[in-house]
């Protein structure tokens, strides 16, 4: 069995929150909690004054995830001292493009040549520790859900786009479900409970452990009680990872498969710059190196069907060793 | 005779009166300084770099358009660096 994941991403769904998973998270594991930089008392506003809604403008455009560098700086610091971390993330989307962001780094490195890496100096050193450190903490993603409507979908898509970037979903926190035995309004907090429970057996087949939070009428959940209620956090391992990507001979060429489970066709977009190929998956765009057969090929179609991409290539002539 | 110098030409009515209106191009320079405090405050040394593409010895600005190209390159398509090649996706 792996061992523990050194590195806790505690995501959440738009309008949920994760702030008091992290924190209990954290606590139960003795992990460092890296958040987003506290509010400046000076200026009566954030010092990475990046929000969603800015980050979406198109002027913005900065480097994606990468603009959240200080984080990944402190989650950096903290593994290399063998300490863990719990990461509050904040938002799936932001997250997801942080951690795709962090993905691309060789993409980023390798598309630069000597002298532009010389002249970057000490930042690709940088970029690349903190890469290798979050990978070598086996990182564990966890998203903290509401009972609203659309999370079962959301759950599946999230799940779809760590699955793009080789990762697993590792559990799933519906927060703030309402319980039969208290006084909620019977016929709301049945329908609670049902969204609830699709979103349980959406996690489920993708792998992830599962808890509901109850929602105590006019009072917030204990600290006490959220961290028992957290207990499988000491012991969460990385997600279910999908299926390795397969290469097959065709007639003409070959056939590249990924296993992209949930992910549908009109989701996502798929693309190639030079060696390395790009997939936007509902708004994440990742990065990585070909592999050195399909690089030296022309991609000729592609397909998504059944969380399954197929690409089919054709040797490039230009490049193809005949001898 | 002509008006003095402080009349604004009003007729003095308050229906007349014209009340302010909001200019919503504050807004856009308001995010706009954001941004730009944001780029001041995370990367020393990039902060300078108005147009990526006239920095490519600048890491993150080379970063920067890699991940413009492949979020939106009709978007953008007049501008330079690598351009991404996107396949039909069959359904």
């Amino acid at each position: 069995m792996s061992s523990p994941s050194r590195l806790l991403v505690v995501s959440c769904t738009p309008g949920t929150g994760s702030s008091s998973i992290a924190r209990a998270a954290a606590r139960r594991r003795g992990a460092v909690l890296v958040e987003r930089p506290p509010i400046d008392a000076d200026h009566g506003e954030s010092s990475l004054p990046f929000d969603a809604a800015v980050l979406a403008s198109e002027e913005v455009e900065v480097a994606a995830g990468l603009a959240r560098l200080e984080e990944l700086h402190a989650i950096a610091r903290h593994l290399a001292a063998g300490e863990c971390v719990v990461w509050n993330a904040g938002d799936v989307d932001g997250a997801l493009r942080v951690l795709a962001a962090v993905d691309a780094v060789p993409v980023l490195v390798g598309s630069m040549g000597p002298e532009l890496r010389a002249a970057a100096g000490v930042r690709v050193d940088e970029l690349q520790d903190i890469r290798s450190r979050m990978q070598d903490a086996a990182p564990a993603v966890l998203l903290v859900v509401s009972t609203g409507r659309g999370e079962r979908r959301r759950v599946a898509r999230v799940g779809g786009q760590l699955a793009v970037l080789g990762m697993g979903l590792a559990a799933v926190v519906v927060n703030r479900v309402p319980d039969r035995d208290d006084p909620w309004p019977k016929a709301w907090a049945k329908q609670q409970r049902r969204r609830a429970r699709a979103v349980r057996a959406t996690a489920r087949g993708l792998g992830a452990v599962v808890r509901f939070i109850r929602w105590f009428p006019g009072d917030s959940v204990s600290d006490r009680r959220l961290a028992r209620r957290l207990d499988f956090v000491d012991a969460l391992t990385p997600g279910r990872a999908p299926a390795a990507a397969t290469i097959e001979a065709t007639e003409d060429g070959y056939r590249w498969q990924l296993a992209w489970p949930g992910v549908e066709s009109t989701q996502a977009r798929i693309g190639r710059v030079g060696d390395d190929a790009v997939f936007v998956v509902s708004g994440m765009t990742c990065m990585a190196p070909l592999p050195s057969l399909i690089a030296r090929c022309s991609l000729v179609s592609a397909r998504l069907r059944d969380g399954v991409l197929t690409i089919d290539v054709v040797p490039n002539a230009a490049v193809w060793r005949t001898a | 005779m002509s008006n003095p110098w402080w009349y604004s030409g009003a007729t003095g009515s308050q229906s007349e009166r014209r009340l302010p209106t909001f200019d919503f191009s504050l807004i856009t320079q308001g995010a706009q300084f954001v941004v730009d405090l944001a780029r001041d405050t995370l990367f020393s040394g990039h902060e300078t770099h108005g147009q990526p593409q006239d920095h490519p010895d600048c890491l993150l600005c080379r970063a920067q358009g890699v991940m413009t190209d492949a979020t939106g390159p009709q978007a953008r398509g007049a501008r330079d660096r690598r351009v991404v090649d996107w396949l039909p996706l069959d359904d």
